[in-house]
């Protein structure tokens, strides 16, 4: 056999515990007597005799503090009375003795911290309570009584909450209602000993709990039911109670808690649906007049610079056109300047004759300028160069381009005619006989209008020219001897010079006999004639 | 007839919530074992 308090083995047959040195059957025998009482408080909490409860509760736990049935039902007694803090401070100590997990204490516990708004509001209960207290015992008498009233509504099984509100009735001398306070004490708890001598004192009927009554009830529900209360059945007592009052003249109702969390879908659902609403009509409208006014805004802002640089566009389109333009011209005169500085320019051409005209290749060099006309000279120093070629040519070789090309004209080889009346008249462009000629030249090509301005030509420089007036004068105008008459008359400057340049042409024509051959026999017939 | 204020007087006020620490104390008492125990100890002691 153990230590019924230390668990040690060392226990000799006298019961005498060699570890703690305690008798067991001393032990034994409170252990004995606090579960008795245990029973005891059991028998009168069933029958709702909870202040006979507390009472032998107690004293079981004086035997043995660590009952924890006795401290469980006591702290259920308490509970039921009103007093959770008492309840709970019982349980803990419970829990505190015996850790297990079958201890019912743990159960009670996490009920009530589970219900933390209950706990707040006893927690609220106690403390007006306990002001209300004050309040009375210092004389007043309305605030305390609006305050019991108040705390009652919620927690209909505060039993000293209605004792006061019973004594506060006896002071406004509303008996009758204080009787009914101190019943309903007594529905609580049954033979409460204030509320059951107050009664007696103000000579008012117990009804249900005369004295030779209470004896009776406690023997005939006693019974020999020993099962043990919990709050479940404590809570159900109450309600079967709080139905019975309703036949009072006080209105208790009973704390009917609110299931929060069953609304709580129901809350997030509304709160949603209205900030939905308030969206939609309060803050979506002004946010959509601002963005539009901001649209606004910009868009005018890109309208004005599409504006100016549409505006820009069109002055560089105009400026770039231009400048296009002048590309082109300028393109233009580089091509007509490079077909200048070109191997064919005219001023190559012009230094290749003088070169022929140095090593006295005289009809070369008029030759090289057959394609370049005096016009086309800028410098004036070209001209004379130009002029000093063509006037080597007067005389033989003059009449050699004269001869070839009224010739050609005959042979109606009116290519060659034209070239070389040309060339005649550009020799010698004081004599109207090679541009006459050279118009019948172009007559007989059929361009008529060449032929007309050179006629033209004729009459504007050559007024008193045979050949003017188209050559009426001059009839064929094959006669060489009057074209020399005319270019003698023309050329005045020209005097002795003429007989000069006849000899030199004398020799040009020996060379140009040599060089081209055939032509010595015009010339030969030339100087004939 | 009954006394108010002397009725009044004989009521204790509640624990509150904040109390309860105060309560359990209060509620821990000495049983028979632990006087048994004592009584050992002095005994021992002399």
């Amino acid at each position: 056999m153990n230590c019924l308090y230390c668990g040690s083995p060392a226990v000799d047959e006298t019961g005498h515990c060699h570890e703690c040195g305690l008798n067991q059957r001393i032990l034994y025998k409170a252990y004995n007597t606090s579960n008795y009482y245990y029973n005891l408080g059991l028998d009168r909490a069933k029958i709702r005799d909870l202040s006979g409860a507390i009472e032998v509760l107690k004293l079981s736990l004086k035997y043995n503090k660590r009952n924890t049935n006795a401290r469980n039902l006591l702290g259920l007694v308490y509970y039921d009375m009103g007093e959770w803090v008492l309840a709970l401070s019982q349980w803990v100590i419970s829990t505190n003795y015996d850790s297990n997990k079958k201890n019912a204490a743990n159960k009670y516990i996490k009920q009530l911290q589970a219900n933390s708004i209950k706990l707040d509001s006893n927690s609220r209960m106690a403390n007006t309570y306990n002001r209300a207290l004050l309040l009375a015992a210092s004389g007043a008498e309305d605030l305390p009584f609006i305050q019991l009233r108040r705390i009652l509504k919620t927690n209909p099984h505060f039993v000293k909450g209605f004792l006061m509100l019973g004594l506060i009735h006896i002071k406004m001398e509303e008996y009758g209602k204080a009787g009914k306070c101190f019943r309903r004490v007594l529905k609580i708890d049954r033979f409460n000993p204030t509320a059951i001598r107050l009664l007696k004192e103000m000579d008012l009927p117990e009804e249900d709990y005369d004295e030779d009554d209470i004896e009776d009830i406690y023997q005939a529900e006693i019974g020999g039911d020993t099962e043990k209360l919990d709050i479940g059945e404590l809570l159900e007592n109450s309600k079967q109670d709080e139905e019975d009052d309703s036949e009072d003249g006080i209105k208790f109702r009973g704390f009917k808690e609110v299931n929060f969390a069953k609304y709580a879908l129901v809350y997030v659902i509304v709160g949603i649906v209205l900030g939905i609403a308030t969206m939609t009509f309060l803050v979506m409208p002004s946010r959509v007049n601002s963005v539009r006014a901001e649209y606004s805004d910009i868009k005018l802002t890109f309208s004005d610079e599409i504006a100016k640089k549409n505006a820009s566009i069109s002055d560089s389109q105009a400026k770039l056109e231009s400048a296009n333009q002048q590309v082109e011209k300028l393109k233009k005169q580089l091509e007509e300047a490079t077909e200048a500085d070109g191997s064919n320019s005219i001023y190559d051409k012009l230094f290749d004759a003088n070169e022929l005209l140095a090593s006295e290749k005289v009809k070369d060099a008029i030759l090289k300028l057959e394609d370049v006309e005096i016009d086309e000279l800028t410098s004036e120093g070209a001209k004379k160069l130009y002029r000093s070629v063509m006037d080597a040519g007067k005389g033989d070789i003059y009449d050699t381009f004269m001869a070839d090309g009224q010739k050609a004209l005959e042979d109606s080889d009116i290519t060659s005619a034209i070239r070389y009346l040309t060339l005649a008249s550009k020799i010698d462009d004081t004599k109207a006989k090679p541009l006459f000629f050279l118009a019948k030249a172009y007559e007989t090509d059929g361009n008529a209008t060449k032929a007309n301005e050179i006629r033209d030509y004729i009459d504007e420089h050559f007024p008193d020219s045979k050949y003017a007036n188209g050559g009426v004068a001059a009839g064929d105008g094959e006669d060489a001897e009057d074209a020399d008459e005319d270019s003698d008359n023309r050329d005045q400057e020209d005097g002795g010079a003429g007989d000069e340049t006849d000899e030199a042409d004398g020799e040009g024509d020996a060379e140009a006999g040599d060089a081209d051959g055939g032509a010595e026999d015009n010339e030969g017939e030339d100087n004939e004639d | 007839m009954i006394n108010f204020d002397e009725e009044i007087r004989k009521l204790k006020p509640v624990y509150e919530v904040d109390e309860a620490e105060d309560a359990i104390y209060a509620n821990d008492l000495k049983d028979v074992t632990d006087i048994l125990v004592e009584m050992v100890k002095e005994i021992k002691e002399k």
